[in-house]
């Protein structure tokens, strides 16, 4: 499934569609077989009226209609399966490919999305496609189909009648034409306020709890009772336009057995019809032009899904996925020319830096100055204006996440953690990083004793790790987890940031130890952590300087 | 069908125009009889009206059928009416619902609830209802016509609908466990779905999104064969149902002919008999189709229900006389576990109280009760001498302050989250209720201070920031009353100092009572509750706990 960010709604749909090169031409063949055979019973019911009348026995037409409804009902749920096969097929892969379009997505890119308006897009925008693959298709060939092959029928036994069970049509379609005008925008207002009223009512049932808490909860409520009235109002107003019209043209549409009936019966006593083609054109007749009815309100339908489709191509990739490759051992990391601007705001121009391979640099300066914003350069999650980081010379934008992620680990402020054991969550870099290793790492954070003390230790469950844990020891848990990733370079960018100095101390000394070539990054608030440092990183106001640390010892 | 009839009560709104609109729709839907009566009349006598008549008489009936069929905007506006009342009338419950329930987990199950269950709720009164009744009146009508032509026959076409009938529970049976398997791998899909968004930006750094999308993509296939299982299990059904409700016109005829040949039917009653089977059939094979929704829409309806019927706090009540606080035989069970059992203690105005207890007693449950976050099973709980059924929530919590770590921010700044407290505030209190409570930092970082935005739920607030604002909401509300969960784990030593500050300045005065995960803080409280699984097992002074009590005793050594 190639679906791309530039692609239009109607390019998109083609697209997905050709994902099913077989099922749907044949669903498609097996449903227009399915509208012919059933116009088999109702000529064998006009046989067996016209058998009936001369006396002739009608046992013969009875098993060939039942034969036809049953031949028929087989056809069509062979179809209808089909369709539905390829409509769920194409719709868990289109969701399979936008979650992969998610994994590729730049991180400052995905921020721009609020999370349950992803998860809406995943989900019940690719459910969008079901109707309009499984229903629409077969719905619309049955829908022409039959009503052209009634009418036909119709022609055969008496063309005057066919003429009169016709006439309806000219009509309902002119009061179609006048009541579709200005449809298209009374509807986007339409969704527009019902729109607002969700969100208003969203708005009001996540914060019910503090608006209580603090007596409020009133007026939120009122707000959202003037916008429920409003809607209401537009609601009812718009129902009043649209019935009117809407009704005329249901009841022009089915009119057809008005209009024939007198007819046959002035035929009938004329002598030109006989009593079993009139009762049985009356019975085509009856409900000849439904299945034409039903295909007018699919319009709003389709036009749904389309949007919906609109709504998933801004997932889609926007451009190349990078997909560079490296593979040699770090000697150098450095930076060249590297600019960066957010919000407007430029944080920092033109900086150029060098670290080897054993050093460990501490980054200073007043928050909001950039500090974080120029490491999250290196791991991945920013993409720098102008300029790169480069490792052993080579830029690293064009990396793969895999091949980066091999280079350099980060822990942050606030780690997040998944749905598993602390040893899922620990392995996360190397799946199959021995348990010893992960117990030592945990020495060098200071945990080990807690998690020891846990009734299932290291297979202890997150979520309840999550509640039983401080912040300060979730940090330690994120460092352990990026020193477990074995890379030559880790960022920790305010990870002992709950830490009580000693522990700081501690974990900043293990660290250290625990690779001694590797080159660490750190930021941190506390004076105590620029002792430890090789060089010391001070940015103020966009521009940075840089000292030689000066070790403890 | 109760539970719908409930609701609709429940609403508030008048059903009147929406069961006229009903009544006229099914008028409107019956119409057709006319010229079906007019072609049968003259098959069976002979006699029929003049053409000019004829037509006439067709003309007035298509003209009855459109006016009658305008009582489609009673029925449509009166389900609008009926849903938009139930809309309001839901929300108010959920606004006095016990607060436990308003915030967490719930909301999404909430969100659910008053947005794609009422919508079908709405769908089934707006449309549903009135094409179902339309459905049936004309099978109605021609089932009788058959009756009266031929008894026999109608015998038999009324035998042939009832085997359909009955195996319509058999079929939905099938469905609906097909349907709760879907739902079930939805609901999963979506929080795996969730936890994958917001783990994306870990996974990539870690080049490691294949841990959570390797799962996700397997789920997002079970729920393709989730799915097509439950369309397998609606589709065959329907389409048996509809097959078979089809060969009962072939069966009518083969049975007709039969009573032919035997003189018991006449050849025009054999034409008259066919075509009311064909008119009597066609609408029935729609109404398959609308049960199978209707069944489904009724379990959102089941939902609705159990909101409504949620229990309810009254909202205004009596102004309390004092503050003083007592609790008599207090028990609490959350989801069938007993949480607190047989809980007595009387807070006098003024007291400080702490509640200690290994983690689990049930000290921040002891809490919850007294702010009126959960209904509890027996005993009382007395604010001033009055319960909170005489208190209603807005005198409970103009008199009470809750400080947590689990705060919550809505969407909008950080003053917004802050003057919610207290509207009135002047400037210099805010700024000085954020100085105190150590949220100065947090403002240097915004971009835009007080009015920067704090994202979805505050995310950007570490738990330590959160709990910060909750004490600064709490200074700026000055209620008599202080219920305080402390967490100061999270915070390193100098801010720590900070907090405490705070909240010594916080309780000034004031009645509090404290749950105290460190006992160095709480030396000199008034008095110290020991709990013990859901048990008050012990009171008094801290000198005198570290006397008596093995429990203090443990814990005391254990924070050391």
């Amino acid at each position: 499934m190639n679906l791309t960010h530039d692609m239009s709604s109607s390019q998109a749909l083609v697209t997905i569609l050709r994902g099913e090169p077989r099922r749907l031409p044949v669903a498609l063949a097996l449903a227009l077989l399915a509208s012919l055979v059933e116009l088999v019973p109702w000529v064998a019911l006009w046989l067996a009226a016209r058998a009936v009348m001369i006396g002739e026995p009608v046992l013969g037409y009875g098993l060939v209609a039942g034969g036809a409804i049953v031949l028929r009902y087989l056809l069509f749920t062979a179809g209808v399966w089909q369709v539905h096969l390829a409509a769920y097929g194409i719709i868990q892969r289109v969701r399979a490919s936008l979650v992969t379009s998610l994994a590729r997505m730049p991180v400052s890119r995905l921020r721009d999305f609020h999370r349950g308006d992803l998860e809406k897009r995943v989900i019940t925008d690719t459910q969008a496609l079901e109707p309009l693959i499984a229903h629409h298709g077969v719905d619309i060939i049955n829908g022409v189909i039959m009503p052209l092959l009634l009418t036909a029928l119709l022609f055969v036994i008496d063309w005057r009648l066919g003429l009169v069970a016709l006439a309806p049509l000219p009509l309902a379609l002119l009061i179609q034409v006048v009541m579709m005008r200005g449809f298209t925008e009374r509807q986007a207002h339409y969704n527009d306020i019902v729109a607002r009223m969700h969100e208003a009512q969203l708005e009001f049932l996540r914060s019910i709890g503090v608006m209580k808490l603090y007596g409020v909860d009133a007026d939120s409520f009122r707000q959202l009772d003037r916008a429920m009235a409003s809607h209401h109002g537009m609601t009812a107003d718009y129902i009043r336009q649209l019935i009117g019209a809407w009704v005329g043209f249901v009841t022009v549409a089915q009119a057809s057995l008005f209009f024939l009936v007198p007819l046959a019966i002035v035929l009938m006593v004329a002598g030109t019809l006989s009593l079993a083609d009139g009762v049985v054109a009356a019975m085509i007749a009856a409900g000849m032009l439904k299945p034409w009815l039903a295909l007018t309100q699919l319009i709003g339908q389709v036009s749904e899904t389309f949007v919906a489709v609109g709504r998933l191509l801004s997932l889609c990739p926007q451009q190349e996925v990078t997909t560079g490759h490296l593979d040699e051992p770090l000697q150098r990391l450095a930076c060249r020319d590297l600019s960066l601007s957010r919000g407007g705001r430029s944080l920092f121009r033109g900086l150029s830096l060098s670290v080897a391979p054993g050093q460990r640099v501490v980054l200073q300066g007043a928050s909001g100055g950039g500090k974080s914003s120029l490491l999250e350069l290196l791991s991945g999650q920013l993409v720098a204006d102008q300029g790169d980081w480069l490792l052993n010379g080579h830029a690293i934008r064009p990396l793969s996440d895999e091949c980066r992620a091999r280079y350099v680990a980060s822990a942050s402020q606030q780690a997040f953690f998944f749905v598993g054991s602390i040893a899922d969550n620990l392995r996360l870099a190397c799946p199959r990083q021995h348990e010893s290793e992960l117990w030592r790492v945990l020495e060098v954070v200071r945990l080990a004793g807690l998690v020891r003390a846990l009734p299932a230790q290291l297979d202890t469950d997150m979520g309840e790790t999550r509640r039983s844990f401080s912040g300060g020891e979730l940090q330690r848990l994120a460092i352990a987890r990026a020193l477990l990733a074995n890379t030559p370079i880790l960022i920790l960018d305010e990870a002992t940031s709950h830490l009580d100095n000693r522990t700081e101390r501690e974990v900043l000394a293990g660290v250290r130890d625990y690779d001694p070539s590797q080159i660490q990054l750190v930021i941190s608030h506390r004076p105590q952590a620029v002792r430890t440092a090789d060089q010391v990183w001070t940015l103020t106001d966009g521009e940075l300087t840089v000292t030689e640390g000066k070790s403890d010892d | 069908m109760t539970k719908v009839q409930f609701l609709l009560a429940h609403s508030g709104a008048s059903q009147r125009q929406f069961w006229l609109g009903i009544v006229g729709r099914m008028g409107a839907d019956l119409v057709p009889m006319v010229p079906w009566l007019m072609l049968f009349g003259y098959v069976l006598s002979g006699h029929t009206l003049s053409g000019p008549a004829l037509v006439a008489v067709a003309a007035v009936a298509l003209a009855a059928q459109w006016l009658l069929g305008l009582t489609a905007r009673q029925s449509f506006t009166g389900a609008y009416q009926l849903s938009h009342s139930l809309r309001r009338q839901l929300l108010l419950d959920i606004r006095r619902q016990p607060l436990a329930a308003l915030t967490g987990k719930g909301l999404g199950e909430r969100i659910r609830l008053m947005t794609s269950d009422l919508k079908q709720f709405e769908d089934i009164l707006s449309h549903l209802v009135a094409e179902a009744a339309g459905a049936v009146v004309v099978p109605l009508a021609m089932a009788i016509v058959v009756w009266l032509v031929s008894p026999a026959l109608g015998a038999l076409l009324t035998a042939s609908l009832m085997v359909n009938l009955m195996l319509l529970p058999v079929l939905e049976r099938r469905f609906m466990a097909a349907a709760a398997t879907s739902h079930r791998h939805g609901i999963e899909g979506a929080n795996e779905l969730l936890e994958f968004i917001e783990g994306l930006p870990t996974l990539k750094a870690f080049g490691r999104t294949e841990r959570l999308a390797a799962p996700l993509q397997q789920r997002l296939c079970q729920i393709r064969d989730a799915g097509l299982d439950l369309e397998w299990a609606a589709g065959t059904g329907v389409m048996l149902v509809t097959c078979l409700l089809e060969l009962t016109l072939p069966l009518v005829m083969v049975v007709g002919g039969v009573l032919l040949a035997g003189d018991a039917l006449t050849p025009e009653a054999w034409l008259v008999v066919a075509a009311a089977t064909v008119a009597c059939i066609r609408p029935l094979a729609s109404l398959t189709i609308f049960t199978a929704l209707i069944r489904f829409f009724l379990s959102a309806t089941a939902r609705l229900h159990g909101l409504a019927t949620a229990p309810r706090q009254p909202q205004l009540g009596q102004a309390p006389q004092g503050t003083d606080l007592a609790l008599e035989g207090v028990s609490l069970s959350l989801d069938g576990q007993p949480v607190l059992q047989d809980i007595n203690l009387t807070v006098e105005a003024g007291e400080h109280l702490a509640l200690v207890g290994p983690s689990g007693a049930g000290k921040s449950s002891l809490l919850h009760v007294i702010a009126g976050f959960h209904a509890i099973d027996h005993g009382e709980v007395r604010l001033g001498g009055l319960t909170l059924a005489r208190l209603g929530t807005d005198q409970l919590y103009r008199n009470l302050s809750y400080v947590t770590q689990d705060v919550q921010l809505f969407a909008g700044s950080l003053r917004d989250n802050l003057m919610i407290a207290n509207p009135q505030a002047s400037a210099s209190a805010l700024a000085q209720a954020v100085a105190d409570a150590g949220l100065d930092e947090v403002v240097a970082r915004l971009p835009e201070g007080l009015d920067g935005m704090l994202g979805e739920n505050g995310q950007t607030l570490s738990g330590g920031e959160r709990q910060r604002v909750s004490i600064a909401r709490a200074l700026l509300r000055d209620a008599p009353v202080v219920l305080l969960d402390e967490v100061t784990s999270a915070l390193d030593q100098r801010r720590q100092e900070a907090v405490l500050r705070a909240i010594r300045r916080l309780c000034e005065g004031k009645t509090v009572i404290t749950v105290a995960h460190r006992l160095d803080t709480i030396v000199d409280v008034d008095r110290i509750c020991v709990l013990e699984q859901g048990r008050l097992v012990q009171q008094g002074r801290h000198t005198d706990l570290l006397a008596d009590s093995a429990t203090y005793q443990a814990l005391w050594q254990a924070a050391d």
